[in-house]
Formats: structure tokens, sequence, C-alpha cells
């Protein structure tokens, strides 16, 4: 294996190997459709044997949260991945990872829901991801690739934002970009910390007591409230710090737009195709795909909708991100949904036809 | 007055260092002191590096454990511990890891990741505290409440009809083959603890030579929610308990295939 | 040599014909309690095979009935009250006496 190197490979495929090449410690997992070849792909690749990585097939999503929780205790950058049904498994784990001030990364290949729904692809989880999801106050960086490339390319933002705030991180894949193949870079290698350089570096981790310091406790639990508002408050000031420096989005055809599509993930790549239908039209019709779907673009959106007409918010859900577009504008100008469910995934000419029949008719 | 000089060579037993000076917040004769005390103990015995020890603390009445045994811990979700401890025991081979849990914690709502963790074979140490109830919400019925015992949520006593029977934990981990050693042991008599504290140091040895998992259950008395005075306590542990929950090492070591 | 060391056999004795002398070797202890650290659980009461502690009427900083040796002279150094503690409360000192008798 060399850096940089092309392949054609699945969504999933590409953030396995992205994630042994970033040096990451370990990976805790339990299969389940549409990401089961994450697992699968880095138990191939045998990385204890390359750079020391370990891959553990836990005993049930609850485990693997926990063990990525008890390697993260100890400074290591460890991350898990499932699906709808198996997220809602890990959502008191990513709470105590939350509370107890851990890095890791969790990787949420969407299905249809509610319940065991459907395997077919669905963003039905935003809400889930972005309101925190598990108990208590907390955030996690939510950002959601709509490429192949975006999913080799992600594992780094997310594990360097997780490690920089000290808080969990969420790659939010719609199954599609998970299970379609595409040509892909690979990202180059890191070199993966030695137990030395953790300790160095990560000074606050549970390595064992040395006798230059007292001991160290990873722990959410504090019952003095005065400690535990500060504590809630600092973690308040990080979240507000990301907000400031961690916001990504993209934009097309924005700067003379009348009407904004706004999509993420999937979605955002069928939208791009509306918008060269829209302006074949020669309806001027722009997009905005936030990448981070935590912390929200939410200035971008005001700035760039102000001189729009209207926006259509497209998902594969029944609506969700739209709360957050409305926040961002007010309500300061119309704004409609189109969405289909259940795994049914959206044309750009039925994208299409519903913007021409929600503004221009 | 016996004329005994306080010299150093006339010590023979002491606090532990390893156990800080904050006073347990355990109630008055509650094993769980007893055990953390143990443990504290095996440590400094054991003359290893407080470098090579990571524990993992459990939610509820032991969960401040991390207050008392002054090492390096790392605090889980209820009756997560044992899957904590395997994300830090594979990421730091070689260390002794241990988990300090209770009944609840074992037995209900983390019996999935105790029997896993002992499925693996990891290299980590159990140390589980069966008070027959749940100590730190005042003392409802645990999967280890024998028969017949009174709890806030069966108060006639348990009833197998109603409440089923108790789940014997050291019998059915001793059946794994990940594990190497597993014993039940009790704190309700000097000598009792004694046999504990050998319990204890095994199983740390075990997990620091990676052998595989090994368990400690141990009977104990939670005098309040029981309802007793300690001694009461300790002594209905020799007369009851200990009928349901037999003690001994129901293993020696991991077979070999 | 008191009744309750015998009953227990926990002192050791031993009988040793030295020409025309008996040696008798005998265990004493002193323990010194943490009385602050102390919650009064009375274990160590209980388990005493000497009967040398009794809880105080006393209390401590924090509300507690702290143990207290009432028979010193009689502590034989067993340690069954620092390993019953569940507080570690409780250091024990113990020493060898021999007592050489004429017979």
């Amino acid at each position: 294996m060399q850096d940089n190197e092309v392949m054609l490979l699945k969504g999933n495929e590409a953030l396995a190997m992205a994630a042994i090449r970033y040096g990451a410690d370990a990976y805790f997992g339990y299969p389940i459709t549409p990401q089961s070849e994450i697992m699968e792909t880095l138990v191939a690749q045998k990385p204890w044997l390359s750079t020391g990585m370990v891959v553990i097939q836990a005993e049930s999503e609850v485990a693997a949260i926990n063990m990525v929780y008890g390697a993260a205790s100890t400074g290591r950058c460890a991350f898990t991945s499932s699906s709808g049904p198996g997220i809602s498994l890990m959502q008191n784990g990513i709470s105590y990872l939350a509370g107890a001030n851990l890095p890791c990364v969790v990787v949420n290949v969407m299905r249809g829901g509610p319940g065991l729904g459907t395997i077919s692809p669905s963003q039905a989880d935003y809400f889930q991801a972005t309101r925190g999801g598990g108990h208590g106050d907390y955030r996690t960086l939510v950002i959601a690739p709509s490429s192949v490339q975006d999913m080799a390319d992600f594992v780094a933002i997310a594990f360097d934002w997780a490690l920089r705030h000290r808080n969990p991180a969420m790659i939010l894949v719609d199954g599609t970009i998970g299970q379609m193949m595409e040509k892909v870079v690979l990202p180059p290698f890191r070199h993966r910390l030695s137990a030395e350089e953790v300790k160095e570096q990560r000074p606050w981790a549970s390595t064992g007591k040395t006798t230059n310091r007292s001991r160290n406790l990873i722990s959410s639990l504090q019952l003095d409230p005065l400690k535990m508002e500060q504590r809630c408050l600092e973690r308040e000031q990080r979240y507000l710090q990301a907000q400031q420096t961690d916001v990504r989005y993209e934009t097309l055809s924005t700067d003379d737009a009348e009407y904004l599509l706004i999509a993420f993930g999937s979605a955002a790549r069928i939208c791009s195709k509306t918008v060269s239908l829209a302006r074949a039209q020669g309806i001027k019709l722009g997009l905005i795909r936030p990448i981070t779907l935590w912390p929200f673009p939410s200035e971008a959106i005001k700035s760039i909708a102000r001189h729009a007409k209207g926006i259509l918010v497209v998902e594969l859900n029944s609506g969700q991100m739209i709360d957050d577009v409305r926040l961002a504008t007010a309500d300061s100008i119309e704004i409609k949904h189109y969405g289909r469910l259940g795994g049914v995934v959206f044309t750009p000419d039925e994208i299409l036809t519903a913007f021409t029949n929600s503004f221009l008719h | 007055m016996n004329n005994v000089a306080h010299s150093p060579q006339n010590l023979i037993y002491q606090k532990p260092k390893l156990l800080t000076d904050v006073n347990m917040h355990y109630c008055p004769g509650c094993s769980h002191a007893t055990v953390n005390k143990l443990i504290a103990e095996v440590i400094e015995e054991m003359g290893i590096s407080t470098e090579e020890v990571i524990g993992v603390s459990p939610v509820g009445c032991g969960v401040f454990i991390y207050n008392y045994i002054d090492i390096d811990w790392v605090e889980a979700a209820h009756g997560r511990a044992p899957a904590v401890a395997t994300g830090v025991s594979r990421l730091n081979p070689g260390k002794l890891v241990f988990t300090y849990q209770g009944d609840g914690e074992v037995t209900a709502i983390g019996i999935g990741e105790a029997i896993h963790a002992c499925g693996r074979g990891e290299n980590i140490a159990i140390i589980f505290i069966n008070n027959a109830v749940f100590g730190m919400t005042n003392g409802q019925m645990a999967p280890t409440t024998p028969l017949g015992m009174a709890t806030t949520t069966c108060p006639d006593g348990r009833s197998a009809e109603l409440n089923g029977y108790p789940l014997k934990m050291a019998e059915i981990f001793s059946k794994i083959d990940g594990t190497c050693y597993v014993a039940r042991q009790a704190v309700n008599t000097y000598k009792a603890v004694k046999k504990t504290k050998k319990a204890i140091r095994t199983a740390f040895e075990n997990s620091i030579q990676g052998k595989g998992t090994s368990v400690v259950e141990i009977i104990c008395a939670c005098p309040t929610n029981w309802k007793m005075t300690p001694a009461e306590a300790n002594q209905w542990i020799s007369d009851n308990s200990v009928k349901s929950f037999p003690l001994g090492v129901f293993k020696k070591s991991r077979p070999k295939f | 040599m008191n009744t309750a060391n015998q009953k227990n056999g926990l002192a050791h004795q031993c009988h040793s014909l030295v020409l025309r002398a008996v040696h008798h070797t005998i265990q004493q202890g002193v323990i010194d309690i943490n009385t602050e650290r102390c919650k009064g659980c009375g274990l160590c009461v209980a388990t005493c095979p000497a009967q040398t502690l009794q809880l105080s009427a006393l209390v401590n900083k924090r509300g507690y009935h702290y143990s207290t040796q009432i028979a010193e002279a009689h502590c034989i150094g067993c340690a069954s009250c620092a390993l019953i503690c569940p507080d570690a409360c409780i250091s024990v000192y113990r020493t060898s006496l021999t007592h050489r008798t004429s017979i």
C-alpha cells in the first residue's frame, strides 16, 4: 500500500482503508446493514500486523461503543460504525463519551426507519445525529459525505475534530454513499502514536498513574452542582469555538440565484444535477450543501438566502434539516420541503418538478 | 497496657498506602469498603508500579472507588465495565486491568458484557460484589437475591413463582472457556477476608500474565438495606447466603484446545 | 494468660524443657485505631477473640461511636479486628514474649 493510492471502492470500504491510514488505534463494531463492509474491510486488511490497530467484533452495539469508551479513556483514537437501530443503542454510550470529554468517531450509515424500518438508503437520522441523540447537554460534530472520496477524506476531519475538542464526532452517511462504488484517492499514511507519545500528548488519559502526577479519572459523574455546571460550561465553550471555526459547506451557482435548494449527502449530489437542469431552462436556481450538519452553516445560509425568493429543502426524510434552515433564516423567506421516505430515492427531474410546483406556479 | 513497641518490626497490619485518606462513603459495616481495602492491599503487595494498573469502576455504591484507591480509573456506564475494560486492555496489553462491579451490573444489565468478555478470554479481572440487593437505589431485588429474602420489590420474600430464581454467576462463568480462574469468596469473617484477598491476588496475577479472564465473586453484606446490624449481616451470610451461594474456587486454569 | 486466648487457640504457646525451666512464648499486641476514620460498625468488637474492644460512648467528628480498646492488656495482636475492619482504621503491632519459669 502506498500513499495516495487510487482504487475503485465502496464508500464503506474507502472509510475503512482511510481509518487505517489515519493511524486509528481501534475499531469495535457489530454487523448491521448497510455498513457491514467497514468491519469486513478492516479485518481483511489485518491492520494489527501493520499499524497495530485493534479490530474487535463486539457482542452488541452497546458493547462496541463502550469498548470505544475504554480505548478512548486511555488516550486512543477509536471508532465504531453502525446504522440507525444500532446507533440508537449506542446513544447512551455516546452521551457518556461526551460527558467524560472523550474523543471518538461514530459512523452512521443510515437506513430508513423508525424501528427496524428498511435497509434502503435514507437521511432519517438527521435529528438523532444533530440533536445529540443521547441524554444530557451535548453535541457531536456531524459531517455528511456525498461521495466515496468524502468517505475517505472525512475520517481525518472527524478524528482531528474529536481530538481537538475531546468530544465524539459522527460521520453521517446515506446508505447510498456507503454502498456505491467510485474511484477514490486514498489519503496518505499518518504515524500511529506510540504508548509514550500518547502519555505525552494526552496527559489526561488513564494510562497508569505515574509518580509525577495525581491519578487520572475518566468519568462523566460530578455530584457537586457548581462543579458540574462548570464542566458543562467548559464543554459549551468548546461548542461555541467549533461553531466559529469548524463549519463546512459548499455552494453551487448561488451568486445570482433567485431560488435555493438546500440538501446534504447524496441528496445534495442529486440536487446538483437539478440545478443544471433548471439553469438549462433559464431558472436561476442555486444549491447550498451543508457538509457539517453540526455545527450547521447557519450564517452562510442566512447570508446567501438574503437575496433569494424561496428555498426548497430536499431530504430523504419527512423534514428534519428544514428546521435548521428555518432557524438560520428566521423564516424571513418562503421555505418548503421535498422528501422521499422509506428508502425511495428521488431523481433530479422529480426535484425540479417539486421545485416548480412549490415556487413557480 | 501491653508493653509492645510501636516499631516497624512489630507492625503487622496497617492501612495500605494505596488506599487514600479520603473517608469512604460506604455505610458502616458495608463489605464494599472491605473489598476496596483488599484491592489496595493486593496491588501494593504485588509490588507492581501503579503505571501498570488501570481500574474500571461501576455505577452503583461502588462508583466512588476511584476516590479511595490511588490509581488511574475509568468510570463505566452501568453494567458496561467489561466492555470498557476490553477497550482498555486491548490497547494496553500487559497491564493489570480490572473491573469492580456489583450484582446489578454483572447479573442484570451487564450480564451480556460480562459473559462475552469471559467468552473472548479478555485479560481482565472482574471483581464482582454480590450483596443480593441493589444497594444504591434502596435495596430492590437483584438477580442474586436468594429465595425467601425480602427486599423493597419483593417485600414478602423472593418467590420462585413471582420472581424466578437467583443466578449463580460463579458457576456460569466457570463453564466459559475463556475464563482461567473463577472463585466465590466472602468477607464476613477475618478468615474469609484472607481467602478473598488470596483470590483477588490470583485474579490480578492472571490478568498481568495474560492467562484470560478471572472472576472473583464476593458474597457481601449490605447491612443498611438488609436492615441488620453489620455483625448480624455478616452472621446472616454464614447462616444463609453461603447455602445459596457456596464458596470456593470453581476453576483454576483455562482449558487447552 | 487470659482464658479467651487459650480457648481460641490464637496465642501460640510453646513449652520447651531446658534443664529445669519451662519457656512460655506468648504473643502480645497493641493496636492503633484511627477514630476519626472509624464509622462505629462494631465488626471489630464482634470479632476480637479476647473481647478487648467496645464502641465508645463518645462520638467522633462525623458522629460515629468509634471503636476503642478497653482491655489492652489482653490484646494478642491477632489482627482479626484489622482484617475485618472495612475502613482500614486499625494498625496492629505484635511481639512475642518469652517467660522463663523455674521448676
